[in-house]
């Protein structure tokens, strides 16, 4: 099964941009990483104040508190 | 350049508005500007990220949403790796002894050994932190540590590394 997509320069420009600048062990990895940049930027993936107010919308525990409990998690 | 490393209890308030995220917003101001490099973990990241991933599945974010969150985060990260604005820094073999040491004298928990044998042996001109459990002497040794949530580690902040960038 064969894949095409059509993508724009500037945005292949940027996506080469940040894989080339990366080591990967195989091109599947690479080509993971690719894809997954792709649905990050072509899904108008969130700036960080866009995060913040994602964050603001649905946690109410303090980044402390989840942060605790995860080291909780580790030591059960 | 001076380097701060920014732990993983700091870091996260990039990425969520609490106390202690002006203080994070000011360093990534420093990173852009070229001013400083940001160091951290290479394990701070999956903190993060099993953060977010634990709040999806006690339902309080819905998982589109925390999917998204999580590829933003990556990518401004990726970003900023790719920039040099910040670097992860790997679990070298070199580190288990002093983390072994750390969790073994010290009481400390596995990630918080590593975080905190990582930035020693980085040498930063702070280490950034929200967490009370850097708090302790055997970190003071070590490190210019500031905890983000005292109302006094920007203005420590910028003393330190403004009045050295301007020298």
């Amino acid at each position: 099964m064969a894949i095409s997509i059509k993508i724009n320069p500037k945005l292949l420009s940027e996506l080469n941009e940040l894989v080339d600048g990366k080591r990967y062990h195989s091109r599947d990895e690479a080509v993971e990483e690719a894809i997954r940049f792709l649905i990050a930027i072509k899904g108008k993936y969130y700036t960080r104040p866009e995060i913040k107010k994602v964050f603001d919308t649905y946690i109410t525990a303090t980044s402390h508190e989840l942060l605790e409990a995860i080291k909780e998690e580790e030591e059960l | 350049m001076r380097s701060v490393y920014i732990e993983a209890s700091a870091l996260f308030k990039a990425y969520k508005e609490e106390r202690g995220s002006e203080v994070v917003d000011y360093l990534y101001r420093l990173m852009e500007s070229k001013k400083i490099t940001g160091l951290t973990s290479q394990l701070s990241v999956p903190e993060i990220l099993r953060g977010i991933v634990r709040m999806k599945n006690k339902g309080e974010i819905p998982d589109e949403e925390a999917q998204k969150v999580i590829a933003s985060i990556l990518l401004d990260i990726d970003k900023r790796v790719l920039s040099d604005e910040l670097r992860l820094l790997p679990v070298d073999e070199g580190l288990i002894a002093p983390v072994n040491r750390c969790i073994r004298f010290h009481n400390f928990y596995v990630i918080d050994a590593i975080q905190f044998v990582t930035a020693c042996a980085a040498k930063p001109a702070a280490f950034v932190h929200a967490d009370e459990h850097f708090t302790s002497a055997v970190v003071k040794e070590q490190l210019k540590s500031l905890d983000v949530r005292d109302e006094a580690s920007l203005a420590e902040l910028k003393l330190l590394l403004e009045g050295e960038v301007r020298d």
